[in-house]
């Protein structure tokens, strides 16, 4: 095949990509503190064709990686006391199965034993990484601005905070949890409102955009592939008349 | 292509939503009711590039590998266990509960079942029951001769007997709390069920540390709030239209992809 063939077809896998990737943002756009990814694209440089006398420079479009969109999600109230939205470049931090996880979803419960947990069941974590467990009779706890939990005026522990120096590079590991994949967190900076969640920060007129020209391309993508091939088969009913 | 998979999971999580609210509407006017609130997740991510490739021919490293994700999950359907407002009826047998705790249910089956609606009444022998019959625990009976029942706000009942001016006590109501009560199980009929999530019920009198009070001829409302049902289905709708554009964007480009030749 030659390479105008070539450069058409690795533009619509990497159009089915970003696709993939716009639809996982629209289907999450009411998914509680869900950040939008974006597909990075670049050109890449490969080896100058040599079928030629006079070598054309080609370069392929390669899509290197996923860019994370981490701007603040709206804050909606909820009312729910044990609703906590994070403010910030932070995140809260829950117990995973091999050590802390981190999310932005901040839609807690408690469990049978009185554990501020996730919708999942996960232990909301405190700074120093121990659960957060209530009085089974108390009143209802009021969480300030810092993390701190009080039951009737008095503190019964604080709900950690996370941030990373490359939060970008955090990996998504699915149920709105994110992996550190091996950076160290620091103390958190971000402050918590109690009784609200955020929102997920897709905008949805973006997406709709990108997938308006998403299809476009891929069209005219197909048209450069279409192009080649008319091109190809008129030499070679050419080539076979002589 | 995935996008056509994580679009319908995007619409299947709408429609969950919607079927949630609408749940929340008709439920608008029951007595005790609390509203739910569908919340979602999103699901696994697929590594298509690691991260730590070698990005260049002078050997940069990529900082963050390729992750698409495959869509949207429904996680949990929970309950928003916020008082309901609190209105005069002027029925003596309908009781509010103004802060935590649920009146206990004697079942059919011997199970204690908790509800927060107290629009109760007297069988024909005396017996406290809930709308649909079933006894209040722990049992209250007026003797045939009381004229008048009063409910203290603490829960004790005193019937006024006929020829007698001074009430007599003739039980102490209570309450059960929980630690977790949006982990309660429904089972329709305003009812609820204790579960492992919802904890063990702690029983005390009304008015106790961190239990609500009695307040008879009252009742409380549901809390669906309607504006806010409303504003959340046009958000649901809204959002089931676009995993529905991308269908269609898909479906297109599978068509130019089969077009090719």
């Amino acid at each position: 095949m030659d390479s105008t063939m070539l450069l058409g077809l690795q533009t619509q896998r990497i159009l089915q990509r970003r696709l993939d990737i716009t639809a996982n943002n629209l289907a999450n756009v009411n998914t509680t503190g869900f950040k939008a990814d974006a597909l990075v694209v670049e050109e890449a440089r490969t080896p100058d064709t040599f079928a030629d006398a006079a070598p054309r420079d080609i370069r392929y479009a390669r899509d290197i990686t996923v860019a994370r969109d981490l701007t603040q999600g709206a804050i909606t109230l909820t009312g729910n006391p044990l609703d906590l939205a994070m403010e910030g470049e932070s995140f809260f931090i829950v117990r995973g199965p091999n050590g802390p996880v981190y999310t932005r979803d901040g839609a807690f419960t408690l469990d049978g034993a009185g554990q501020l947990v996730t919708r999942d069941g996960r232990p909301v974590l405190s700074q120093e990484g121990s659960p957060i467990v209530l009085d089974p009779q108390g009143e209802q706890p009021t969480i300030d601005r810092s993390g701190v939990v009080r039951v009737a005026g008095v503190e019964a522990g604080r709900v950690g905070m996370a941030s990373f120096q490359r939060p970008g590079a955090l990996e998504k590991i699915g149920d709105n949890l994110w992996d550190a994949a091996g950076q160290t967190p620091l103390a958190g900076t971000g402050s918590i409102i109690q009784g609200a969640l955020e929102e997920s920060n897709v905008t949805a007129v973006t997406e709709l955009t990108n997938l308006i020209q998403i299809t476009r391309a891929y069209e005219s993508a197909a048209r450069v592939v279409r192009g080649a091939d008319d091109l190809r088969q008129r030499t070679i009913e050419r080539l076979g008349r002589a | 292509m995935r996008a056509l998979s994580i679009a319908a999971s995007g619409m299947r999580a709408q429609q969950l939503n919607v079927e949630v609210i609408s749940h929340n509407i008709a439920n608008m006017n029951t007595t005790g009711y609390k509203r739910q609130r569908a919340e979602f997740q999103d699901m696994l991510y697929q590594n298509l590039e690691r991260p730590g490739q070698t990005s260049s021919q002078s050997g940069t490293i990529l900082p963050m590998g390729v992750q698409v994700g495959v869509g949207v999950r429904a996680d949990a359907i929970g309950r928003v266990t916020t008082q309901g407002n609190i209105t005069r009826s002027d029925n003596p047998t309908d009781l509010a509960i103004s802060g935590r705790g649920y009146l206990q249910v004697q079942m059919p089956d011997g199970n204690t079942a908790y509800t927060r609606a107290g629009n109760l009444a007297f069988n024909q022998d005396g017996q406290l029951v809930t709308s649909d019959g079933y006894p209040i625990l722990p049992n209250i009976t007026v003797p045939a001769e009381a004229v008048e029942v009063t409910i203290s706000r603490d829960g004790v009942v005193e019937a006024v007997l006929s020829g007698q001016s001074t009430p007599q006590q003739i039980g102490q109501l209570e309450l059960a709390a929980f630690v977790n009560p949006a982990g309660l199980e429904a089972i329709g009929d305003n009812l609820y069920l204790e579960t492992p999530a919802s904890g063990a019920a702690n029983t005390a009198t009304p008015g106790s540390p961190g239990l609500g009070t009695l307040m008879q001829g009252f009742l409380e409302t549901s809390n669906v709030d309607s504006v806010e049902e409303i504003s959340t289905l046009i958000v649901a709708q809204r959002a089931y239209e676009m995993n529905a554009r991308v269908i269609s964007a898909t479906d297109e480009m599978l068509q130019t992809a089969s077009q090719l030749r």
